[in-house]
């Protein structure tokens, strides 16, 4: 079941988004170089919303002690943090951002993905 | 290759929190009081009955390497200046760098090669390297009936696997081996001429010199401290929420070590990567060091710790309540290749960066218990060490521990 997250023009490129929908957790949408990603926004590491942090290139900086974020995959890449987060499909409508399945990608493929170093340093 | 000490078994399957406290209850739980860092009379008392009754670790036989050869060691919390002098058979000797005529100190130079005698700049006597009085100029107007009595005051000195220790306690009895016991024993076969002093820093700091070696002896920091120290992952393991769990604790007397294995989560930054690629030889374990990270306290104030293939030693010296050098050298293996002479001076660069962050810390940790905001400070599971060290600094203080 598609659900409606935010108009894309809200999330200009390198920036972050928090998106609240009834029955699923805070997300965040991120805008890296005009691709969207969404993930879990509360930190794996503590309490703090990766919303209120900085996309650095595909990573998400996490506001609180600075673990980071692969936003492709949820996997953690700088300590603190360690543990990946959930990240969701998403497609773009008509200018309009939905999340594809509100249930976070497969989980063995995520776990995957999540453990594969990154291909791509992240831009400074 | 297998690190000396690794356990065959399989590491406990659920966390247990308070695993060390439960091994050592007799370390306690309690707080740290904030005055031990801040009072003169602490401080005084460090002095009378720890430094000035210790074996204190003044340098290393590289610092030598010729009969003759000498270095110069002034230790400020005891107010004394040593000359350290390389013997011709080869042993090492510690003297009062006095002179015994006027009491000038003799040698202001820091290091060098006697060139014969040791003559001091101010009327010009002269000592052999053996602290001997050999040259008075104009003896015969003096009133002394033999010069033999008149040579430099030797210091207890002996030498542990080439590091050179000097006791200033004149009718002290313990020998360096008793005083080092099990973690003496536990060193004994290590191959340190494998490894050479390759760079030597001395930071003058604003903090008391239990802050500094504190802030040193635990772990816990490595994945928080920004932007350096959280790329040390590789050779310190963490939890699944990211926080570090020591392999090991040892306590040897008044020493310790903790040992931290490497974290196979952790992915290295692409410098790391060129490096592991250009010489991956030089990342292999090479030397039978305990855990990838084993980090020994030698009770009072030095650090003879392993990472990888190299050895890193601190000495903390205090100079006033908050005031202390640390003085910090790192050793590595001889190079084999340009490549590895290369990874050296990345890993020493990198070493060096991350120390400053270290040294922002402790000085900004004395400021905040200068203020005396709060009486005392937690520690947790992790920083065990931290309270055995403290309990053997109260243990020296109190005589309970005096030898
Ligand atoms: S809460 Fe996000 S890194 Fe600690
Ligand atoms: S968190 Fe340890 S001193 Fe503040
Ligand atoms: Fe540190």
């Amino acid at each position: 079941m598609m659900r409606f997250l935010c108009d894309t023009a809200e999330v200009p490129a390198g920036e972050t988004r928090s998106v609240r929908l009834e029955g699923m957790p805070e997300l965040v949408v991120c805008n890296v170089d005009g691709e969207f990603h969404v993930l879990a926004a509360t930190c794996s590491h503590g309490k703090a919303s990766l919303a209120d942090g900085r996309l650095l290139g595909c990573e998400v900086e996490c506001p609180l002690h600075s673990g980071r974020f692969d936003v492709r995959t949820g996997r953690a890449t700088r300590r603190p943090a360690k543990r990946p987060v959930a990240v969701y499909e998403c497609v773009v409508e008509g200018g309009d951002l939905y999340v594809s399945d509100p249930a976070p990608v497969d989980s063995d493929l995520a776990v995957a993905l999540r453990r594969e170093p990154a291909s791509v340093p992240p831009k400074r | 290759m297998t690190y000396v000490g690794e356990r065959a078994d399989a590491p406990e399957a659920a966390e247990t929190y308070h695993r060390w406290s439960r091994r050592y209850p007799e370390l306690g739980t309690g707080p740290i009081s904030t005055e031990r860092f801040l009072s003169q009379e602490q401080f005084d008392q460090e002095r009378d009955r720890v430094f000035a009754k210790s074996w204190l670790n003044v340098g290393s036989t590289q610092d030598l390497g010729e009969p003759g050869a000498f270095f110069v060691r002034d230790i400020a919390i005891l107010g004394v200046s040593l000359l350290v002098v390389q013997q011709d058979d080869g042993d090492v000797q510690a003297f009062h760098n006095v002179c015994s005529h006027r009491g000038n100190k003799l040698i202001w130079e820091p290091d060098g090669t006697c060139p014969g005698q040791f003559a001091c700049r101010f009327h010009g006597w002269g000592y052999g390297r053996d602290g001997a009085l050999e040259t008075v100029p104009d003896e015969e107007n003096f009133h002394f009936p033999d010069k033999g009595q008149l040579g430099l005051v030797p210091v207890r000195t002996q030498v542990w696997n080439g590091f050179i220790f000097v006791n200033l306690d004149a009718t002290g009895t313990e020998s360096l081996d008793d005083h080092l016991a099990g973690l003496g024993e536990s060193l004994r076969d290590f191959p340190f001429h494998e490894l050479k002093l390759s760079y030597r820093f001395d930071i003058r700091e604003r903090a008391n010199w239990k802050v500094a070696l504190d802030a040193q002896n635990e772990i816990y920091h490595i994945p928080m401290l920004a932007p350096l120290h959280r790329f040390l992952g590789t050779a310190f393991a963490s939890n699944d929420d990211g926080y570090t769990r020591l392999q090991d604790f040892e306590k040897w007397g008044p020493h310790t070590v903790y040992c931290s294995d490497v974290d196979p989560d952790y992915v290295p930054t692409p410098a790391e990567a060129a490096i592991q690629a250009a010489c991956p030889d030089f990342s292999a374990p090479r030397l039978p060091t305990r855990a990838p990270f084993a980090f020994h306290v030698l009770f009072p104030n030095m650090v003879v710790a392993f990472l990888g293939n190299s050895m890193f030693t601190y000495n903390f010296w205090p100079i006033g309540v908050d005031e202390t050098v640390w003085e910090i050298r790192f050793h590595y293996p001889h190079p084999r290749t340009l490549a590895e002479r290369v990874a050296i001076e990345q890993m020493k660069s990198r070493l060096r960066d991350v120390l400053c962050e270290d040294q922002v810390g402790h000085e900004a940790l004395q400021v905040g218990l200068r203020s005396r905001a709060r009486p005392d400070f937690v520690l947790q599971d992790q920083e065990i060490q931290i309270r055995s060290f403290h309990k053997s600094l109260d243990e020296r203080i109190s005589g309970a521990s005096h030898v």
